[in-house]
């Protein structure tokens, strides 16, 4: 497919008519375009008329009746759009319009449609005729492969994570674009053709008393299972749905994710206000109950000196009683002539001795009284129970809690503030959302589960059917031999295509890794990252050269083994088109832009780079693209809602 | 309350009471030291004979003057049975152990020294020498 004209009639920032031209030879392209200016839209215009889809962040979708040129951003007035694409593909020249107007007839009308026409070499096409040539050339399913953004990039890591939903549809996606759906429809056919001529078997083993009983059962069995087929077919329906309702539920919580964000931050500071409250209360309580020992801790510090000084008291008076008793022994020795201690006679030497001491009179039994004082005083003091610390440090608790609360009201008040402002009724439908999509998900987990019993179910009873009609195939009897036959022409057909689905699944893989890692090694500046991996969900990951898986890549890297992936998905495709990307360089170093740029032109024959200033170096990329670069052209900004398509570079 | 073997001496002080000033510093301290939401609400974590005891164990600390200054006026502020304030005669002893040669009714000096620590506390709450419980304890934080 080759892309020659778009031209956009009021279609979001592009007021009135407007085309792009695109260059007629092979290379690349650069579309110039400041942030807002309407880069983002051009990718859609091209969606849109493609597909019929506009999608905004997320890949949601946008509400048509808000995609319009209008002059005033809060306008309720719906707009008419429209978008028109030249392009031709195996030899054929096609014309695509794709026109979202008021069909009421009356102006002022509110009956907005969606009419696409497609025309082929000059023939306009029928309804049915339009949508299977469409579906041929570009199905929507495989539109990410050719129109993307650094957002569709970042999805591609998904594909690394087994049995997540978006992984599982990416998977179906690339299939679809390798071209695997021609031979799995085979396969399914083929299996229903199989299950009809077990059917025709059993009617016609019935015919014959020799093999009847057989037939009954092979036809219970056939009944069994085909009601069980049923039964999967109406789970995966019913998974899909559930799927669809999630994902729409997600993206509506999306839409209002700021708020949806708010009130998850409001329901945790609530518990943590609850919390904190609990918390300054308790300590509240406990020093409420301690506080009435403050007088004890404030007595405590004279308490503590006083005892140090009855201590010393004590000793001196210890002292002192010891001298008062000895002095009252040397006098009574000296007057008595004996020693009041060893009864020994003191003779006059030792008494004139004795009698040489000046002794102070102090009475023992006063240095006794005091020191009994002193004693009952330390006592005292000893049984004050002190409880300072404990009380100081509960009130160091306290104020830090009450601190923390006050903290968190303050930022709970604030938060408030801002849901305030949100329109009324958020909160209530934002936790309805909630409710509702918890209750999908269980019913999806439950679904999902019955799912894949059923199918087990089906497993057993297709087994149980294939040994019925093998057994009656061996006793060969004319009623059921020409039934028999095809059975067993279908059964080695169906062996034939499920052994085909997996080698050609195989194969694609190999080849794509082997593509995805050549143009990884083109695109990477880090020598040491050798190759690409890929798994079962084409998801690739990065091998150092000692085979080593590289872990916790960047998400530049993620982009560049994305665009690797993409690359390799073209280059392995029975289909190809152009590329067409919007703002691909945003997450790249100026190396990796440098790789990109030079890979690009041998991808695809046509590319078209929605870029800025910041995020591209003008020159840079012109010397890199060299004679690849095909045309330049920029988006100039007329007014805040009005932006006009220039060609050439806006310098 | 208790009646312990050291129970307040009888023969004693029955009743002691703050000075008027006394009585509006003692409620202006314990409005300040005030935890619970119980006590935001006019009941307050500390009463009066908690003050009561505080301005005595502060104005001991301090080494105020045992004795009644000249500006002292009436004790006829709130007033306290002895028992309530010192239920078990802990204060009276502490009192007697730290000051032996005091001649006075202990509880005497007790509402003296009642009143001058709570005046004394209330002054220093005013300059913000003291902000917490823990500057009321611990002076020198």
């Amino acid at each position: 497919m080759r892309l020659h004209v778009l031209e956009v009639t009021d279609f979001g920032p592009y007021r009135g008519t407007q085309s792009f031209s695109f260059a007629p030879e092979p290379g690349v392209e650069l579309l110039w375009g400041e942030n807002g200016r309407g880069k983002t839209s051009l990718l859609n215009a091209l969606r849109w008329v493609l597909f019929g889809v506009v999608l905004g962040r997320g890949s949601s979708r946008i509400d048509l009746s808000t995609v319009g040129n209008r002059d005033n951003e809060d306008s309720g007035t719906v707009r008419p759009f429209k978008a028109v694409l030249t392009f031709s593909h195996a030899g054929h020249f096609y014309k695509l319009t794709r026109a979202y107007r008021d069909e009421s007839g009356s102006p002022g009308g509110n009956d907005f449609r969606t009419r696409p026409i497609l025309v082929k070499d000059g023939n306009v096409l029928g309804p049915d005729e339009r949508e299977r040539e469409l579906a041929t050339m570009l199905p929507e399913q495989i539109a990410r492969f050719f129109l993307f953004d650094a957002e569709l990039l970042q999805e591609y890591e998904q594909l690394l994570a087994p049995g997540t939903d978006a992984g599982e549809k990416l998977k179906a996606s690339i299939e679809r674009l390798l071209g695997l759906p021609v031979l799995t429809q085979a396969r399914d056919d083929v299996a229903a053709h199989l299950n009809s001529a077990r059917t025709a078997q059993a009617k016609a083993a019935q015919k014959d008393q020799a093999t009847r009983a057989l037939g009954n059962d092979l036809q219970i069995a056939a009944d069994t299972a085909a009601s069980t087929r049923i039964n999967v077919d109406v789970l995966t329906e019913q998974v899909e749905g559930l799927q669809n309702d999630v994902n729409e539920l997600e993206k509506t919580l999306t839409s209002n994710s700021r708020y949806k964000t708010l009130l998850g931050e409001r329901n945790i500071l609530c518990e943590e206000v609850r919390r904190r409250t609990r918390l300054t209360n308790d300590l509240a309580d406990e020093l409420a109950g301690a506080a009435g020992g403050t007088w004890r801790a404030v007595l405590s510090m004279v308490v503590t000196r006083e005892l140090q000084l009855i201590e010393a008291q004590t000793d001196a008076a210890g002292q002192r009683l010891r001298d008062a008793v000895a002095a009252r022994s040397r006098a009574a020795a000296v007057s008595s002539g004996v020693c009041p201690t060893c009864q020994q006679s003191v003779d006059s030497v030792a008494a004139q001795e004795l009698g040489g001491h000046t002794d102070t009179e102090v009475d023992p039994d006063d240095v006794q009284a005091d020191l009994a004082q002193l004693r009952g005083r330390r006592d005292v003091l000893r049984r004050l129970r002190d409880d300072g610390e404990r009380i100081a440090r509960l009130e160091d608790d306290l104020t830090q809690a009450r601190v923390d609360l006050s903290d968190a009201e303050g930022q709970l008040r604030a938060l408030q503030v801002e849901l305030d402002g949100a329109p009324p009724g958020t909160a209530e439908n934002i936790a309805a959302l909630l409710d509702e999509l918890g209750g999908k998900r269980i019913s999806l987990d439950n679904t999902r589960q019955r799912l894949q019993k059923t199918r087990e179910d089906l497993r057993r009873e297709n087994q149980a059917v294939e040994k019925l009609s093998e057994k009656l195939a061996r006793l060969g009897t004319a009623s059921t031999g020409s039934e028999d036959r095809k059975v067993q022409m279908l059964v080695a057909l169906h062996g034939l295509l499920v052994a085909a689905v997996t080698e050609f699944r195989d194969r694609l893989r190999d080849s794509v890794e082997a593509e995805a890692s050549k143009v990884f090694r083109m695109l990477s500046a880090e020598q040491d990252y050798d190759r690409l991996r890929i798994n079962d969900q084409y998801g690739l990951t990065i091998l150092h050269a000692n085979g080593a898986e590289v872990l916790n890549r960047s998400s530049g890297y993620e982009h560049v083994v994305a665009l690797s992936l993409i690359a390799a998905l073209q280059r392995c495709s029975p289909m190809s088109g152009p590329i067409i990307t919007d703002s691909p360089f945003g997450r790249l170093d100026g190396t990796h832009k440098r790789h990109v740029l030079q890979a690009l032109p041998q991808i695809t024959d046509q590319v078209l780079l929605l870029v800025h200033d910041e995020e591209l170096d003008r020159q840079g990329a012109i010397d890199e693209l060299g004679a690849h670069l095909v045309g330049e052209h920029h988006l100039r900004k007329v007014s805040a809602r009005h932006t006009a398509i220039e060609s050439g570079a806006h310098l | 309350m208790t009646a312990e073997s050291s129970a307040p001496a009888r023969g004693g002080r029955v009743n002691i009471a703050f000075t008027k000033d006394a009585t509006d510093a003692a409620r202006r301290l314990i409005e300040r030291f005030t935890f619970t939401a119980a006590s935001k609400q006019g009941e307050p974590d500390l009463d009066l004979v908690d003050a009561a005891r505080i301005g005595t164990a502060f104005a001991l600390r301090e080494g105020l003057p045992l004795t009644r200054p000249d500006d002292f006026g009436p004790a006829n502020g709130s007033n306290f049975g002895v028992g309530s304030v010192d239920p078990g005669g802990e204060l009276r002893d502490l009192l007697q152990a730290l000051h032996p040669d005091m001649d006075e009714d202990p509880y005497r000096i007790v509402e003296t020294l009642m009143s001058v620590g709570v005046l004394a506390i209330d002054e220093r709450l005013a300059n913000s020498e003291i902000h917490s419980l823990r500057t009321l304890i611990f002076p020198e934080i």
